[in-house]
């Protein structure tokens, strides 16, 4: 089959590889329909994330047709359309029933390293580095689903993949990232980073009582996108002399009652902090540039919510604890428990509350898979999302 | 220790680091783990040796590793399993067969570089149903170790704790330089695969595998392999 190898830093190249095959009780083989290239995508793209092997298959958004199950999945026929959640988790363990599915204590053959770099280890993961399983990802024509009787939905028909393709992952993120804000009402809440979770979560923390939302981004097109589709206020960093000036302007000086990062390990800013943080990562010196995170924790109004969705792989500098301490933030953060939310947020869609579909800008062959990840890295052509087409 | 992998030739190093990343099985730190006598290990033994739950000494000039896991399966569950020795290859990496003589004695296999394989005989010397399994080498053995596994229940109804101790006589002569120069302080990670294994056999039925996984020790890219790649 084809699938989308990654072959060094800033080099994919769409292979021939063998096709995958039933290695435990409970997998299931799917015919990947639609796959698509995350945000934290580009961290493996950048080489920002250890442990990756020449020839990993990237993606972990994807859905599809099971052309075979194993012996061990009763709930999934062959035939079955499906939407397959990012993290492995095997239904049974102390996490798993807890519904923390990205916490799954049972689905990473390489748990051991994964404490040695976090202390412990969390579920893993499609195609995301051998620190997270070495499991071989959906930007493929086909791929294996472990615990197929947990994991993959069954979507109706009338819904296009468009439609529930982002079940799999971005769409729960964003809703997690705004259902941690622990919205009642009327709140006002930041989104830093207006790519396709920023989106996402903005339009999560309005369906969950924001009264208003501000985006946070450098990208006029995409601020555009939040403007348009969402009703957002938006901020373009690289135009105002202060984002926490501007956001205090915006809310009576009070600051955002909740603030969400979508942005992550490689956060750009102008300035001496970027500086800082771009030199301290190339010099392995600091894994992540928490640039928009500092941003979050020094805007959020006190006695506020930091939600952290980004993805973050190691360690930061410079982080502001006196500000969480002495200002009584709260912190949230977690890889999307995404089994808790897909049949929620599928009933949502169904309902026609939201159509995720919003942010697809390109719909591109597999095999065009390198020049995407170019694009939408590089923020060209106006790219907010890719999906890829086996 | 690290003076003694240093004097090492690159050689050996080299030829056997196909075991770097594979995972040694708990039975297998203890039958061939990483065994220089250095000044540091012995120190260490003589200010923390194992009680053996009979009271015995644990063999001196040892080296000892330890690791714990928490299974969602009643301590009486856990204990059964492991007391089925015939079950330890199921979840150990490197032990090829243990063939259990009678109530108390068994026969281990055990999977040393190049090809090789390592014998002893091991008889259990304590056993609690449910609480305590202790167990050590008889006889002269080219590898003697002994340990101990302890499960307790875990707080708040979360399943068993299962405490593992290891301790195992350095190997002396050629396998024993070979590997202690490859493992480094690796025996304490391998305990933990092993233990995660332990667990996911317990609580899923089976070792999980990914595709990286399920080509074997050390590292493959995450893709398919051909059938005949498969471990």
């Amino acid at each position: 089959m084809k699938a989308n190898c990654w072959m060094g830093t800033h080099h994919l190249e769409v292979r021939d590889v063998p096709d995958p095959r039933i290695l435990n009780s409970r997998d299931a083989i799917i015919r990947v329909t639609s796959t698509a290239i995350c945000g934290s995508d580009l961290h493996l793209f950048n080489g920002f994330i250890p442990s990756m092997e020449r020839g990993d298959i990237l993606g972990h958004e994807f859905m599809g047709e099971v052309v075979e199950v194993a012996p061990g999945v009763k709930n999934l026929a062959v035939g079955d359309r499906v939407v397959v959640p990012f993290p492995i988790a095997c239904g049974v363990c102390g996490a798993c029933k807890a519904e923390t599915y990205s916490l799954c204590e049972n689905s990473n053959p390489n748990a051991p390293l994964a404490e040695a770099l976090w202390g412990h280890s969390p579920a893993g993961l499609f195609g995301y580095s051998h620190l997270l399983g070495g499991f071989a990802g959906g930007q493929a024509e086909y791929v294996r689903v472990p615990f197929a009787d947990v994991g993959p939905l069954k979507v109706p028909e009338h819904l296009s993949d468009d439609q529930v393709l982002f079940l799999s992952d971005i769409f729960p993120t964003a809703y997690m990232g705004a259902e941690m804000c622990n919205l009642k009402g009327g709140e006002v809440v930041a989104v830093w980073g207006a790519g396709p979770v920023g989106q996402l979560a903005a339009a999560s923390a309005l369906l969950l009582g924001a009264e208003r939302v501000i985006v946070i981004d450098r990208f006029p097109y995409r601020l555009e996108l939040a403007k348009e589709k969402l009703g957002a206020e938006t901020i373009n960093y690289e135009m105002v002399d202060s984002v926490l000036d501007t956001l205090k302007e915006l809310t009576g000086g009070r600051g955002p009652d909740a603030c969400i990062d979508c942005v992550g390990m490689e956060a750009h800013a102008h300035g001496i902090q970027y500086a800082y943080d771009r030199t301290k990562q190339a010099l392995k010196l600091e894994s992540d540039r928490p640039i928009a995170l500092r941003q979050a924790i020094m805007a959020c109004r006190n006695g506020g919510t930091v939600s952290v969705v980004g993805v973050y792989g190691g360690f930061i500098d410079k982080f502001p604890m006196g500000a969480v301490v002495n200002r009584a933030l709260t912190i949230r953060s977690g890889q999307c428990h995404v089994q808790r939310y897909m049949r929620p947020l599928l009933d949502r869609i169904e309902r026609g509350e939201i159509d995720p579909s919003f942010v697809i800008t390109h719909h591109l062959p597999l095999a065009d898979a390198p020049d995407a990840y170019r694009m939408f890295c590089d923020k060209t052509d106006g790219c907010e999302k890719v999906v890829l087409h086996a | 220790m690290h003076g003694f992998v240093r004097r090492t030739p690159r050689t050996r190093t080299a030829s056997a680091l196909p075991w770097i990343g594979a995972g040694l099985a708990a039975a297998a730190v203890i039958g061939v783990g990483a065994l220089a006598i250095s000044r540091r290990a012995r120190r260490k033994n003589a200010a923390g040796a194992l009680e053996l739950p009979n009271g015995s000494a644990a063999p001196t000039g040892d080296r000892r590793v330890s690791g714990s896991v928490t299974i969602a399966r009643t301590p009486w569950e856990v204990y059964e399993f492991w007391r089925d020795l015939r079950n330890l290859p199921r979840f150990t990496r490197h032990v090829e067969r243990v063939t259990v003589y009678d109530e108390t004695r068994s026969h281990w296999i055990v999977r040393a570089p190049a090809g090789r394989t390592v014998e002893w005989d091991a008889t259990i010397i304590e056993d609690r149903p449910g609480e305590t399994i202790a167990w050590h080498t008889v006889g002269s053995p080219d590898v003697s170790n002994a340990g101990v596994v302890r499960f307790r229940p875990a707080p708040g109804d979360q399943g068993t704790e299962v405490h593992v101790t290891l301790h195992y006589r350095p190997l002396l002569g050629a396998i024993g330089v070979a590997i202690a120069t490859v493992l480094g302080e690796q025996p304490a990670l391998q305990l933990r695969g092993d233990l995660r294994r332990l667990k996911q056999v317990l609580e899923i039925g089976e070792v999980m595998q990914s595709d990286a996984s399920a080509q074997g020790s050390g590292m493959h890219a995450a893709q398919p392999s051909p059938a005949e790649a498969l471990a």
